[in-house]
């Protein structure tokens, strides 16, 4: 039983995953894992690419104008990326 | 990834495609040290007019300021152009990551061992017989044995995830669990 992506929690992009824009939204391409994902949207990239400077995935979910009716599905999105191993906790402390 | 939205079906979202490649196939020269049967560039003699290292270089330049996340380098057995490691080193400095197929005859136990070292070089040994009197007689006497060393040298080395490159032929796919047990040999070990 896999637990619910927790939103408040920092994640950030892999420093192996290279992400490029895309009309339709981005490409995301894994180095160490030669794994590809596709971000199906502008927003969804406009979110990773928050990711850094924000202190929660809730952050750079607002600074990307993800509103919350919509939060429900980025939380999704970030939860399927961090499966896949492009995003990964971040470590400091 | 998917975010549902107003634009959700494929064929609009892929209507205007992509940027650039995610990936490209590059043949690096004609040049082989083989003459197989079936080869489909083919390969032997050197094109005169192969691009010279700065110009790969360049091409490398290219592919990265595209974002083109890898390259898979074939020929012509790539392996024989005195660049050929430069130019994998190169690329993946400039992140484009390589995967270069090859009949593993300048896989040495020292390019192995350089070849595990790094993290984003993928390869992959041509095969087209699991034993010797299979393969050798579409890829040349002597290849079996070349490409088994080149396998040996790379499991050695802690290269593990090399892929075993088969073209299937009506001598050959009766080989099938032959070829799986040769992959399994020189595969991830489970120690």
């Amino acid at each position: 039983v896999e637990t619910p992506f927790d939103i408040d929690r920092q994640f950030v992009l892999h420093e192996q995953v290279a992400l490029r824009p895309e009309p339709f939204g981005a490409l995301a391409y894994h180095f160490g894992t030669r794994r590809l994902s596709f971000l199906k949207s502008r927003k969804l990239l406009a979110v990773v690419q928050h990711l850094d400077a924000e202190r929660t995935c809730r952050d750079a979910c607002k600074a990307a104008g993800v509103d919350d009716a919509e939060l429900p599905q980025y939380a999704l999105a970030l939860a399927t990326l961090t499966r896949s191993g492009m995003l990964r906790q971040r470590t400091e402390p | 990834v998917s975010v549902t939205s107003k634009a959700g079906r494929l064929v609009d979202q892929f209507e205007t495609g992509l940027d650039a490649p995610i990936c490209l196939t590059w043949e690096l020269t004609y040049a082989c040290n083989l003459a197989c049967v079936h080869c489909l560039s083919s390969s032997g003699r050197r094109d005169p007019n192969e691009l010279s290292t700065a110009e790969c270089m360049a091409v490398i330049d290219e592919l990265q300021r595209m974002q083109v996340f890898y390259v898979n380098i074939g020929g012509g057995e790539p392996t024989v152009r005195r660049d050929f490691w430069e130019l994998v080193d190169y690329a993946t400095a400039h992140d484009v990551g390589v995967k270069f197929s090859t009949n593993g005859s300048r896989i040495t136990p020292q390019v192995a061992a350089r070849l595990a070292a790094g993290d984003y070089v993928d390869v992959q040994v041509s095969l087209d017989g699991a034993t010797a009197e299979v393969n050798d007689a579409v890829r040349g006497v002597g290849s079996y044995a070349t490409a088994l060393q080149a396998m040996e040298h790379l499991s050695a080395a802690g290269f593990a995830g090399f892929k075993v490159s088969v073209v299937v032929t009506r001598e050959n796919v009766p080989q099938l669990d032959a070829f799986k047990a040769i992959a399994d040999r020189y595969g991830p070990s489970s120690a």
